[in-house]
């Protein structure tokens, strides 16, 4: 799909850094790699770069700071890798502007599914278009694509899996049409959530025993039957 | 029984000691004020037995001889007796006794003009045959004789009886009301004086339990400020040893990420199959164990966001992922229940309480009822359950059954330690206990409307 995409890899373990591009030029890609802050800059200048994955602790400017700085001038994705694993770090990572992260010590199969998503959605996105809303709204509820975290009208969080979260995500984003079990699997392939062994069916009978509840407010999802399921409420991005 | 008149509080013990204390003084000065009236009264009945003597001897001496007699006992008063008589009433000679020789100095002070060879005295007991001389009245009764001029005598029988000595009821009474209102006051002050040091005792109960309890505040008398000072500082370097411990063992774990991170990447490349599966399932069990030693030393003092999380579907995740890993976990929960928490702490400690209940009692029956102030959950399993003698100590860090022990489960003896400490810092418990039909079942409170605690300072 994107045989010469060109990652640069910016950690300051030269192990960590090599093993990391041996893996992904054995799954078909184009590696450089950067130490630090300096070395990744020179790298920028001299070579186009597809995807960075930024490690947070860096020698000298740390990754959070590189991130907010290549974001100024650059929509390059960038996936944050970091040792810390708290929720916090993930959200500020997100926040000054990373594509995704991931927590050390990872599973290098889910390091490759989730460049391969970054690298989709970055495609799918037309270039000059303006970066989407962090909140949705729809039938009373909010979504925050940020802290990936759904709340209702008086502010009460509903804990979703990530895979549920990827298959809601989808669907806000496509409302008021019928969307077919592939198409699903795809839309929510694309956020590349870690635990997405689960038939879509199943999924979606979660999320509405979530957010649905005991049968009082209105429906969200409706199942259209031998096509697939259609997304109900109005969608308004804010 | 002597230590149980001794009360027990240390104001009890001040009330008594001052009490007590107060209690002698006061028969002490009541002695001294008795005293003083004796001598008062003393000096004042031998000054009118002095002036008596002086009268009538006037008065007798007077009169003509058969008119002296009916005279004398007509001056007779209630506590002495007059009598004219050719004869005395008092032996002379023989020595005196002390008494009698204070009785006549002080009439010598007091009377000018009666000598004393004129003058007999003695006391009733003295003279008086043996077997009446302990007699209570004859060792009061004064007898004096006084001799006219014309020989004859005028002999006085004096009761010299101690004035009323019954005791005094006023001063009895202001002394029981004084001890009374002593007693009052000071138990509301010792109360109060107390007070800072049964903070303090509270206080040392409170450590370990609420890791962010606050310092003693340093009120009260010197002594009980001294003893909150120390404590204090005592706290601080508890505090700190086991901080220093803590991030020791937290920065250790955290540094063995990135080896695994290498480790990972490595076993990737490696081409057997099944090597790399059984490397890979190694390094998911290291992985387990640094996790939950995180888990377990950052409790949750340490920065999670408090939010208004449907507990219900934080339940049904947790559920769910063990459905989804093969485990037979049934969930009746329709309840949506807000709970102000910290989710990711909350929804670690319920995997764990969960994911024991698979692991080794082969299924969980999961279930969520809200009462009005608070939420219960129970976990049942069909396993063996925990020996009753464990059942408290299973919570202890790295603490494991046997048949946990002896068993490839994995774990690291940490998830009902980081479970109980998450759910005790949410305001709620842990309860477990053997159902009667075998099988563990967990109990898990935790009260809708809980102050957290607020995070301890960690730096």
């Amino acid at each position: 799909m994107d045989p010469e995409a060109h990652i640069l890899v910016v950690d300051d373990d030269t192990q960590v850094r090599q093993l990391i591009g041996r893996f992904l030029r054995e799954n078909g890609y184009r590696v450089s790699g950067a130490r630090d802050g300096r070395e990744m800059r020179e790298t920028l200048v001299s070579v186009a770069i597809d995807l960075i994955i930024l490690d947070l602790m860096l020698p000298g400017t740390s990754g959070l700071d590189l991130c907010r700085e290549l974001r100024t001038t650059s929509s390059i994705p960038i996936i944050m890798l970091t040792a810390k694993g708290e929720d916090t770090d993930r959200i500020v990572g997100l926040e000054v502007g990373a594509d995704d992260y991931l927590p050390k010590p990872f599973n290098p199969r889910e390091l490759l599914a989730r460049i391969r998503a970054v690298l989709r959605r970055a495609a799918l996105q037309q270039p000059g278009e303006p970066p989407r809303g962090r909140l949705i709204a729809f039938g009373g509820w909010t979504l925050d694509t940020l802290r990936r975290e759904v709340r209702s009208a008086d502010g009460v969080v509903v804990d979703l899996s990530g895979g549920e979260y990827d298959v809601l995500i989808a669907f806000v984003e496509h409302p008021n049409r019928i969307l077919t079990r592939d198409q699903l699997l795809e839309l929510a392939r694309n956020r590349a959530s870690n635990a997405f062994d689960r038939s879509i069916d199943v999924q979606i009978s979660r999320i509405r025993r979530k957010l649905e509840g005991d049968g009082n407010a209105p429906p969200l999802i409706k199942t259209v039957r031998g096509a697939g399921y259609i997304f109900l409420p109005t969608v308004k991005r804010c | 029984m002597l230590k149980r008149l001794i009360p027990d509080t240390l104001a009890g013990r001040t009330i008594v000691i001052m009490l007590f204390g107060l209690g002698l003084f006061h028969l002490w000065s009541l002695w001294i004020y008795q005293l003083g009236i004796e001598d008062l009264l003393g000096t004042t009945r031998e000054e009118q037995l002095a002036e008596r003597l002086v009268a009538v001897k006037r008065v007798i001496a007077a009169l003509p001889e058969n008119e002296r007699e009916q005279t004398a006992h007509a001056l007779s008063t209630a506590t002495m007796e007059i009598h004219w008589s050719t004869s005395s009433l008092v032996n002379p000679g023989g020595g005196e006794s002390h008494r009698i020789s204070l009785v006549r100095q002080r009439l010598r002070e007091l009377i000018t003009g009666i000598e004393d060879d004129h003058v007999r005295l003695a006391f009733a007991d003295e003279g008086a045959p043996r077997e009446r001389a302990d007699d209570d009245a004859y060792h009061h009764l004064l007898l004096a004789s006084v001799q006219l001029p014309d020989r004859s005598w005028l002999n006085f029988s004096v009761s010299m009886l101690r004035l009323a000595s019954a005791p005094d009821h006023s001063v009895l009474g202001s002394l029981t009301a004084m001890a009374l209102g002593i007693l009052l006051v000071s138990v509301f002050l010792m109360r109060s004086v107390t007070a800072p040091l049964r903070s303090l005792a509270s206080a040392a109960d409170r450590i370990g339990i609420d890791p962010a309890s606050a310092d003693v505040p340093q009120a009260g008398p010197r002594e009980v400020r001294l003893a909150a000072a120390a404590f204090n500082r005592m706290q601080a370097r508890i505090k700190r040893l086991v901080d220093d411990r803590t991030q020791t063992l937290a920065a250790v774990s955290h540094d063995l990420k990135t080896p695994i991170t290498r480790l990972r990447l490595r076993a990737h490349f490696v081409r057997d199959d099944e090597l790399r599966q059984t490397i890979e399932s190694d390094l998911d069990e290291m992985e387990a164990m640094i996790q939950s030693t995180l888990d377990f030393l950052r409790g949750d003092a340490i920065g999670e966001e408090i939010k208004t999380v449907d507990i219900g579907t934080i339940i049904e995740t947790v559920c769910d992922h063990l459905v989804d890993c093969g485990y037979d976990v049934v969930l009746r929960a329709d309840t949506h229940a807000p709970l102000s928490c910290r989710p990711l702490a909350i929804k670690r400690a319920f995997s764990n309480l969960v994911e024991n209940a698979v692991k080794y009692g082969t299924r969980a029956r999961v279930a969520l009822t809200k009462q009005q102030e608070a939420l219960t959950v129970t976990i049942d399993d069909d396993g063996p359950g925990i020996p009753e003698a464990e059942l408290d100590r299973v919570f202890d860090p790295f603490y494991r059954l046997e048949a946990s022990r002896s068993r490839e489960t994995g774990g690291t003896g940490l998830g009902l330690t980081v479970a109980r400490s998450t759910i005790r810092a949410h305001g709620g418990d842990v309860m477990l206990a053997n159902r009667s039909g075998g099988g563990l079942s967990v109990t898990v409170t935790l009260p809708v409307a809980a102050q957290l605690c607020r995070p301890g300072n960690t730096s």
